[in-house]
């Protein structure tokens, strides 16, 4: 467990005239639950086709799970793309276990062990069905389960919350969750904010290509200072207009307030007893969001 | 490497196998075959008897007309009641008389039939062509003599010396003579209905006199009109003496048979009658109307001169049903390709995929598993059509034109066949291959398609002209061209073209087909991460200018000996 399960250290892709992905280098430990953060078309996708070797940088080295090939560690592998379909007329068990198959198992292992994950993840009445019967969430589950089957070392999941309602995005973070109880390397990536503070280890944050934040969470969230959370009913719209406050990101029902240096939290406190009805008032780290739009300058919003 | 790209191929080959359409692909030939024969033939036994009329104002060649047609349909009924006689326990339930004559006939000619006389292409009277057809399968002493009984049933021009020597002997003669008026009587009372009943597409049951009352001419004109009767003729005062016509009046033109089966007739009694009137005998006639006779024969390689055999037909025939073979299968095996890559495109399951195997693995298994599929079908067919060939002849003794055993036996036809198919395969397999993996759906790909096709129709349309001077200077020219290469050169096996062409084209054709799979890969595999618009074709050649893979890591040296 030397290596990290994935290291990249100037990785540079270019499409035509057009920069991908910019110098970037990373440093992902084994065993750890890491986030890619970043807007639509930051280069998050690319990075990862990169490390399936979908993609190949133009420059720059990339290791994966200690090898600098990282063809030859293709099958230690699971990838599930944002882009996720499934052969439509195919028969659930015999898709997943194909992918499977792909992978290096033998015939019979891939059958037995996906009849069981099927079984285990609630879809074993479905193993003969044709995949185009199962609803949009089963569909994701055999995804996940097709990319799961031959027990990878190292998972990378391109955006997997998205599209989902809220119960099936709980039944994946769940997923998520006992991957990296099993010991498994976790990356996923997310314009999901929310989502990414209640799972990572460690994120990165990646805009335009290039990195702007990396690290363990806690300390990424550490180092950007304290902030107030204010949960309260009424008009907040005066909070801006505070002495000593920095920052405010109002969401209606729930603030986040940045103060500027020196300024005591009770002042606030006392400006907004008698305006609003406070609900909660806490002192904390800030959010990834908060700290997102910081790092970006503030300019763009984030989904 | 290979074992992911034949994992590829098996799932290829068994998804297909569990497609419906696949299966109604195999069936779909062979049905629509048998259908639209089918359907031709429940036509034609179906139509109703035509009703005709005859305005006779020369008072005999009605009658005449008559007399013939019905010693035509005798022929037809006896050849078919010797046959059924000689068919083990299948003597079909014929009448009285007619089974009584047909049992003679068979024992007086108890040989199975030889090699029956067939109707072959350089045959330029179609009524003598229908007549052989008619006759097939009894040997040609007893086609001679079933005219002449049947003329003789009806008091025409018969001599009994003609018939003793059809028969071999005078007491035979007497014998099967004094079995022709029962047969004359019977044949006098059957009805259109009962004639169409036996299946043996007799005049009798396909074309009815009415004798229409007063036979005045614009009575019968208006049960034209009502629809009574088809069609009446006019028939001059002396149709033998003079070249006044016959007046031939219908609603409906464009359906000739009762018109050009009567004029048949008419022209054979009008003939007689003025060789009569001349005092010229049948025979003097006979043998003045006799063609010149010519016969084929084939200069070899070598200068020698070879006499054409049913063999020689086959091995004219055989090149373009291969090519069409050829031309099928290659086409229809690529589409497949083109249509599963778009497929996968579509349901967005390349990337996935890609997770596993490469692009070049995927390509390679996707067009080994298609082909697989393709076979499968073609395979069918095959099997479909020479089971037929082999069943049919076996069923209703009737014998194929062709050898196929030459057919098979040939290398230059089925090695061919092989080889052009595999190159011809990989040569449009990378390119529809390249073409779907650029397209998102079937429509666009359809627009990119156009010119394979255009491409494609050139040596469907160039068949007949190569196969009838398969060494003329379009068939050589067209023969380098790779993308035609295959089909050209199939249809020019029956040339044959010397062993010096098979080589340089085939070598050409195998380097466009590499060519065409190298190009096709690269296009491919960035293809099928695109998506959006299909992209123009300047983009794509800039995709194939680029390095394999781009900046490969492990290939770049100085990041050897790092850990």
């Amino acid at each position: 467990m030397t290596s990290p399960a994935l290291y990249l250290e100037g990785v540079t892709k270019r499409f035509g005239s057009t920069l991908a992905v910019d110098h970037l280098s990373l440093s992902i430990p084994r065993g750890t639950l890491y986030g890619f953060l970043g807007q639509n078309g930051a280069g998050k996708t690319t990075t990862l086709r990169m490390v399936m070797s979908i993609l190949y940088p133009d420059e720059g080295r990339l290791s994966v799970l200690g090898s600098e090939q990282p063809e030859a560690v293709k099958d230690r592998l699971g990838y599930l793309p944002e882009e996720r379909g499934l052969y439509k007329k195919m028969k659930v068990g015999s898709m997943v276990a194909y992918f499977g198959r792909l992978k290096g198992l033998s015939a019979g292992e891939a059958k037995s062990r996906a009849r069981q994950l099927l079984a285990t993840y609630g879809l074993g009445d479905w193993v003969n069905a044709p995949c185009e019967a199962l609803s949009k969430g089963m569909a994701q589950k055999a995804q996940i389960l097709a990319t799961l089957l031959h027990e990878p070392e190292l998972v990378i999941l391109d955006e997997p919350f998205s599209g989902l309602d809220p119960v099936n995005v709980e039944a994946m973070r769940q997923l998520i969750l006992e991957m990296k109880r099993q010991g498994r390397t976790v990356i996923f990536s997310t314009h999901m904010m929310e989502q990414a503070e209640k799972l990572c280890d460690g994120i990165v944050l990646i805009h335009r290509g290039k990195k702007l934040i990396d690290g363990p969470l806690a300390q990424v969230r550490a180092s950007a200072g304290r902030g107030i959370l204010l949960d309260y009913d009424g008009d907040g719209s005066f909070l801006r207009t505070l002495p000593g406050v920095a920052r405010v990101n109002d969401a209606g029902k729930q603030a986040e307030i940045f103060l500027a240096d020196g300024v005591d939290p009770q002042t606030i406190l006392a400006a907004v007893v008698g305006r609003l009805r406070v609900r909660r008032f806490d002192l904390s780290e800030p959010s990834l969001h908060e700290i997102f739009v910081r790092a970006v300058g503030g300019e763009q919003h984030v989904a | 490497m290979l074992h992911k790209a034949l994992l590829v191929a098996r799932r290829e080959f068994t998804e297909n196998l569990r497609t419906r359409t696949f299966w109604i692909g195999i069936l779909a030939l062979p049905v629509a075959l048998v259908f639209s024969i089918g359907i031709q033939v429940l036509f034609f036994r179906a139509r109703d008897a035509r009703h005709y009329a005859v305005v006779d104002h020369s008072g005999w060649l009605s009658e005449a007309v008559e007399a013939r047609a019905g010693a035509k349909d005798l022929e037809r009924v006896l050849a078919a009641a010797v046959r059924a006689e000689r068919m083990p326990g299948g003597a079909k339930a014929f009448p009285e008389p007619v089974r009584a004559l047909g049992a003679e006939l068979a024992v007086a000619f108890p040989a199975a039939p030889a090699t029956p006389s067939l109707p072959t292409a350089t045959t330029r009277d179609p009524q003598a062509a229908r007549e052989a057809a008619l006759t097939l399968g009894l040997d040609p002493r007893l086609s001679k003599l079933l005219p002449l009984l049947g003329a003789r049933a009806f008091g025409l021009h018969a001599e009994d010396s003609q018939l003793e020597a059809a028969l071999g002997s005078a007491e035979a003669a007497t014998r099967i003579s004094a079995l022709l008026p029962a047969l004359a009587a019977w044949y006098r009372d059957l009805s259109a209905d009962q004639a169409s009943e036996l299946g043996l597409e007799l005049a009798r049951g396909r074309f009815v006199r009415s004798h229409a009352d007063g036979d005045v001419e614009a009575e019968l004109a208006r049960a034209v009109a009502s629809g009574r009767l088809f069609a009446y003729f006019v028939v001059p005062a002396d149709p033998a003496g003079s070249l006044e016509p016959v007046r031939y009046a219908s609603k409906n033109l464009t359906d000739g048979d009762l018109r050009s089966w009567f004029s048949d007739l008419a022209d054979d009694a009008v003939r007689d009658r003025r060789l009569e009137q001349r005092q010229i005998s049948p025979e003097v006639a006979a043998w003045v109307q006799q063609s010149l006779a010519f016969e084929s024969r084939k200069v070899g390689e070598g200068g020698e001169i070879e006499e054409v055999a049913t063999a020689d037909r086959a091995r004219q025939w055989a090149p373009m049903a291969f090519t069409y073979l050829l031309w099928f299968a290659v086409f229809l095996v690529a589409n497949m390709l083109l249509t599963s890559t778009i497929e996968e495109k579509s349901n967005r399951i390349m990337e996935v995929l890609l997770s596993s195997v490469s692009p070049v693995e995927l390509l390679t298994g996707k067009i080994l598993g298609i082909a697989a599929s393709g076979l499968t079908m073609i395979s069918a067919w095959l099997s479909f059509f020479l089971g037929v060939a082999w069943l049919v002849p076996l069923l209703f003794s009737f014998k194929l034109p062709v050898n196929l055993s030459v057919v098979a036996g040939d290398p230059r036809l089925l090695g061919s066949f092989v080889i052009y198919f595999v190159l011809g395969y990989l040569l449009y397999a990378a390119l529809l291959a390249a073409i779907g993996s650029v397209c998102n759906t079937l429509r666009e790909a359809q627009n990119l398609m156009t010119p394979i096709t255009l491409l494609l129709m050139v040596p469907i349309f160039g068949m007949v002209p190569i196969s009838q001077d398969p060494n003329g200077s379009l068939a050589r020219a067209l023969s380098y061209f790779p993308p035609f290469t295959p089909f050209v050169m199939m249809n020019r096996a029956a040339g044959p073209p010397s062993w010096l062409e098979y080589v340089v084209t085939t070598v050409l054709l195998a380097l466009a087909a590499a060519l065409a799979l190298w190009g096709g890969a690269k296009i491919f595999r960035v293809g099928i991460l695109a998506t959006g618009k299909p992209p123009r074709l300047g983009e794509i050649l800039r995709w194939l200018r680029a390095p394999v893979g781009q900046v490969r890591l492990e290939q770049s040296p100085e990041q050897k000996g790092q850990p």
